[in-house]
């Protein structure tokens, strides 16, 4: 069983490990996440899409040819989708610094429907494109990020992260994109990332032992059917 | 020799009004003082109140806004929850009694009631029930989202230099026990009407006098100097409780408005802006209001806009008022909501 990855810069990691493990992904990094969320970032074009911006324009035709498709709608295996799914980003400071998202925290209290609604919305042009992927009658797999805060300068709000999981997590389920969730093995009883999931090289990517791990979980729902 | 012999022909009504194009009546306001873009503008009020804040944007002046929503907020999402419209999210206020109480919850001259509605598991703030349409998750959050846009309206205040506050009404509804005035009905937005808790209030003039009195000496005390334009939202009431039909209750009860605001702008910082005239008067054959004959056309708000802006020395917009027409009441008017208890004709 193959898969096509459509993904962020977590990609990276995914296609490494899945080629040091002979599995078959296809496809793979697109495009950084914050290029992958907003309205707009794609046109819809005949049982395919196209990218507005070039770069990822490019990745996406090569990604195609590499797994023996002309357009997506000729893709005959699941896909593994994480646009939308950059969550460190969607929490960033310079969204959210300033404001409460709990009740009893210092700082100008956001309601949860503002919350979600303004998390929805940085979001919505990637569930439009997990949308898109049902409608072409394909199977769609996707996954959270592992639970990492950046570093300076994007500088990841932990609790609007949290918030951001539950709603990325029910936006794409929405979508009819199957969501593969991997908090129960991944995150300590404190609900923090277990260390020998990070990658060493930066805060926010996984390790090789977290994409190994969420690359079976992948492979076991797309067997599982 | 008589005292109108040296008037000029803007004091007659012929030649001020009757013989000239409706819409080159004017000018009908002179500001008292200079507003120019640095001057930091505040808007609270009715719903006539959010075009000032929108066109004070919009001309590039200096809007207050001290509760913005995250940036990444959609416009929709943002007019829906109540961000935007005003410079804290108190969402329509039509009384000067409901002014005077986010001002002394502000000042803490009066201490923060602890009053909410519920509606299916829900909880509604009944002092701005339009802002969060369908409710808060808990009692802890609607009493948060409060205490920030209490702090917001302080700091509003603290950094205002002109306040527009537009009067919409002077019918309301109020807790029995603690004299709280509401903005709209219980059981409207949520909770159910209780006779024996909740009375309906007609404001008489001298009582609208004398919280328009304690609004601007209050202000006065929190930022003295801080100048106040008073306008009175044109639009008809969508509904009355008073018994009266409500053409008649619309015009008394703007009448009432209309003399406070006029006694009001005889203080040194209160002038009154007469958008209520432009849109009401004779000459203009409701030609400002939508098909409703109750909201304001976007054509009507930018002539208006214009005047007011005009009479600050700027250009007219060539176009105004051309988005779209409501053909029903104001969506993001809370008195709306009343409109979908009407029988249906």
């Amino acid at each position: 069983m193959s898969l096509f990855l459509l993904g962020d810069s977590n990609a990276h990691t995914l296609v490494k490990v899945a080629a040091e493990q002979g599995w078959p992904v296809y496809g793979g990094h697109i495009a950084p996440g914050r290029f992958l969320n907003a309205a707009g970032f794609f046109t819809v074009d005949d049982g395919d899409v196209r990218f507005h911006r070039p770069e990822s324009e490019v990745k996406y035709r090569a990604a195609l040819a590499g797994a023996g498709a002309a357009r997506l709608a000729d893709i005959a295996m699941p896909v593994l989708c994480l646009f939308g799914m950059n969550l460190h980003y969607q929490a960033r400071a310079e969204v959210w610094d300033g404001f409460a998202i709990a009740p009893d925290e210092p700082g100008r209290f956001l309601s949860a429907a503002t919350v979600q609604a303004t998390l929805r919305a940085q979001i919505a042009g990637a569930i439009a494109f997990h949308g898109h992927l049902a409608a072409l009658g394909l199977r769609v797999f996707s996954a959270l990020p592992p639970r990492r805060c950046a570093a300076p300068p994007i500088s990841t709000r932990r609790d609007v992260l949290l918030r951001a999981e539950d709603v990325a997590a029910e936006e794409i389920a929405a979508a009819g994109t199957r969501f593969i969730d991997h908090r129960p093995w991944s995150l300590d009883p404190d609900g923090e990332l277990k260390p020998e999931f990070a990658s060493q090289a930066d805060s926010v990517h996984g390790s090789d032992a977290f994409c190994h791990r969420l690359l079976e979980d992948v492979f076991a729902a797309v067997r599982a059917g | 020799m008589n005292p109108y012999e040296s008037l000029p022909a803007t004091a007659f009504w012929r030649t001020a009004v009757a013989s000239r194009p409706p819409l080159e009546v004017g000018p009908l306001w002179q500001p008292k003082w200079p507003i120019d873009r640095d001057t930091r503008i505040a808007a609270f009020g009715s719903c006539f109140a959010r075009n000032f804040g929108r066109a004070v944007r919009t001309r590039g002046f200096t809007f207050v806004d001290a509760e913005p929503a995250p940036a990444t907020l959609p416009e929709a999402d943002r007019r829906r929850l109540g961000y935007d419209l005003f410079s804290a999210r108190i969402g329509n206020i039509y009384t000067p009694r409901q002014l005077l109480q986010w001002l002394q919850w502000a000042s803490g001259e009066r201490p923060v009631p602890d009053h909410f509605w519920t509606r299916d598991g829900r909880t509604h703030d009944p002092v701005r029930p339009g802002v969060e349409p369908d409710g808060f998750a808990s009692h802890a959050e609607a009493e948060a989202s409060r205490r920030t846009t209490i702090a917001s309206v302080a700091q509003a205040l603290a950094q205002t230099d002109l306040l527009v506050f537009t009067l919409g009404l002077t019918e309301a509804w109020r807790d029995r026990a603690s004299g709280l005035e509401y903005p709209i009905a219980p059981g409207v937005f949520a909770d159910s009407f209780d006779p024996a808790r909740d009375a309906f209030h007609e404001h008489r003039l001298a009582e609208v006098l004398d919280d328009l009195t304690a609004v601007l000496d209050l202000l006065q005390r929190l930022r003295p100097g801080m100048k106040i334009l008073l306008t009175i939202a044109p639009g008809p009431m969508i509904a009355t409780a008073s018994g009266q039909h409500v053409l008649v209750a619309t015009s008394g009860c703007k009448a009432i408005l209309r003399a406070a605001a006029g006694e009001m702008a005889r203080r040194p910082e209160c002038d009154y802006f007469p958008s209520y005239e432009m849109a009401t008067s004779p000459p203009y054959r409701a030609m400002f209001f939508a098909p409703n004959l109750r909201d304001i056309s976007a054509f009507g708000v930018g002539v208006v806009m214009n005047t007011f802006f005009g009479a600050l020395g700027l250009d007219a917009e060539t176009a105004p008022g051309t988005g779209p027409q409501p053909a029903t009441a104001d969506p993001e008017c809370d008195e709306a909501e009343l409109e979908t208890f009407a029988p249906q004709p």
